[in-house]
């Protein structure tokens, strides 16, 4: 995953892109090169940054409900040391920190392909994984009677002991 | 790797120069340059800028691209410059390593590398250094501490170097900043012992003379720059001029009669002026507007980033931009962009601090 976010932390102006978790927690993060060897403790900011981007968002959330607004898919915070970008995407936050005087509105183009360049390959995992459990017929102490073969066809597996009218069946 | 990249690049630049030939708009510049920047060649994307802002003079795309380049160029130098001073530090580098912070905003690593420099050569140059970083930290922060820890280097800086015009002067400069009248004039007097007879020192030397009647000590100017947020020498803004809800609502109505804008907002404390939805809605709007704007101060607040400028929040329902000055705040709620007399008009509604004394949370502009 850092090497979908490592070219969105390497565009000019952008201090740090993470990927977290809607509660909090960071499923990637990449820093622009100078900064991983300046900032040793960097993992704990990391950390707290994303908690509290995530309090933020879910604040806003909270805020726009009542306004029957569904979530928002992006937030922007601008401040006087730097910005802070949110885009929501499917089960994480794509979370990117600006410095002075970059526009959020540069890196929106770059945000959205990462997140769409995710969302691909989330989609892909999530197909090959669901034909994995489609081909697969694990032993089990009951059989599947509809089992699916590697090739794709169903076959009956029909009760034997039934059908050849075995005593106590 | 840069080497890898310009040979990537190459075919990208070509199509981009030959675009740029065949149609000079600000967009091909800000694409050729974008090219440039991607393959690393930063001085080249930096003349491509230049040369566009020749033609384009003011082009906000071309100027803002025209800054990132040459922030990335500091930042480069930065990288190469933290190399040699691991290997072989001289004060030239330390110094330009501070001076290179100081212009990216990095005022806390800035201060580090500064100490790091006091450390290994306790000289008068770090130490003047330092002060300069410490002073550079108050004027951004403007706490009392600050202050007082900027004029403590300061006053070491001059220690050090008794004959160096440098802190002295930077010294005076606070002083003059915070109102602090009567130290000012006891610095420049010294200046004056150090350089007797310079003009611009003797007429600054009488002009604090008069104002020697009002003139707070620099505790008392410190804590009143803490709390305004404001240097004497700063624009006191519309202080002065009593602003109503009648002088906002022209401003609410304007922005609010396009027909993407759903809504147009004034928030003060705890009361909102609100043009477009009524009744209930309205009122709904008003809470969420007021809930998103404290939940970004806070968050600003305890991530360390500063005065909050801008919240901007989109989904479905559209966009919700959020203007907040220091007391008060502008916002529009629309389908479409914001646009650039939009963004002025929201950003003139922030800071206005208009008198809201209807009695109501919300007041609907009609």
């Amino acid at each position: 995953m850092i090497e979908v976010l490592e070219p969105l932390a390497a565009l000019p102006g952008v201090e740090l892109s993470m990927l977290v978790t809607p509660d909090g927690m960071p499923i990637a993060v990449a820093h622009r090169r100078d900064a991983v060897e300046e900032e040793g403790s960097s993992a704990l900011k990391g950390e707290a940054l994303a908690a509290l981007a995530i309090g933020w968002s879910n604040e806003l959330r909270l805020a726009t409900a009542p306004l029957s607004w569904s979530e928002p898919t992006r937030a922007v915070l601008r401040c006087a040391r730097g910005s802070i970008v949110m885009r929501r995407m499917r089960g994480a936050v794509l979370l990117l920190v600006l410095g002075r005087g970059v526009s959020p509105e540069d890196v929106r183009l770059s945000m959205d392909g990462t997140v769409a360049r995710i969302e691909r390959s989330l989609r892909g995992s999530d197909d090959r994984s669901s034909s994995t459990h489609a081909t697969s017929n694990p032993p089990g102490p009951i059989p599947n009677p509809r089992a699916v073969e590697p090739d794709g066809l169903v076959q009956e597996r029909t009760n034997t002991a039934r059908s050849e009218g075995l005593p106590g069946n | 790797m840069k080497f890898l990249a310009r040979i990537l690049a190459r075919g990208r630049v070509r199509s981009a120069r030959i675009k740029l030939a065949q149609d000079p708009c600000p967009r091909s510049y800000a694409t050729l340059a974008q090219e440039y920047a991607r393959s690393r060649r930063l001085e080249e994307a930096l003349r491509v800028c230049e040369e566009g802002l020749k033609a384009f003079s003011g082009n906000t795309l071309l100027l803002r691209l025209a800054e990132r380049t040459r922030r990335a160029e500091r930042e480069e130098r930065m990288t190469a410059l933290r190399t040699v001073l691991a290997e072989a530090p001289r004060p030239a580098l330390w110094s330009e390593m501070c001076e290179i912070l100081i212009e990216l905003g990095r005022i806390g690593k800035a201060e580090e590398t500064a100490l790091a420099w006091v450390v290994k050569q306790d000289d008068s140059e770090s130490r003047l250094m330092l002060a300069r970083v410490r002073y550079s930290r108050f004027l951004a922060d403007r706490g009392r501490d600050l202050g007082l820890a900027a004029l403590s280097a300061l006053a070491e800086a001059e220690h050090r170097a008794p004959n160096d015009l440098r802190p002295t002067r930077m010294k005076l400069a606070l002083l003059m900043k915070i109102g602090a009248w009567r130290d000012a004039r006891e610095t420049a007097r010294q200046l004056l012992q150090l350089q007797p007879g310079a003009p611009e020192l003797e007429g600054r030397f009488r002009s604090l003379e008069d104002r020697l009647g009002e003139a707070p000590t620099v505790d008392q100017a410190l804590l009143t720059v803490e709390r305004t947020g404001r240097f004497v020498d700063e624009e006191q803004g519309d202080e002065g001029v009593t602003r109503t809800a009648g002088s906002v609502r022209p401003i609410l109505r304007d922005l609010a009669k396009d027909v993407d804008v759903h809504a147009a907002l004034y928030v003060r404390g705890s009361t909102v002026l609100i043009q477009g939805p009524k009744g209930a809605t309205a009122e709904r709007m008003a809470r969420g507007v007021r809930s998103i704007l404290t939940g970004g101060r806070s968050t600003a607040r305890r991530l360390g980033m500063g005065q909050i400028f801008q919240i901007q929040i989109e989904g479905d329902f559209g966009k919700l931009w959020i203007a907040p000055g220091e007391q008060d705040a502008g916002a529009i709620w629309s389908r479409g962009t914001l646009g650039r007399a939009r963004e002025e008009a929201l950003l003139g509604l922030a800071g206005i601090n208009a008198e809201l004394d209807s009695g109501e949370d919300v007041e609907v502009a009609a």
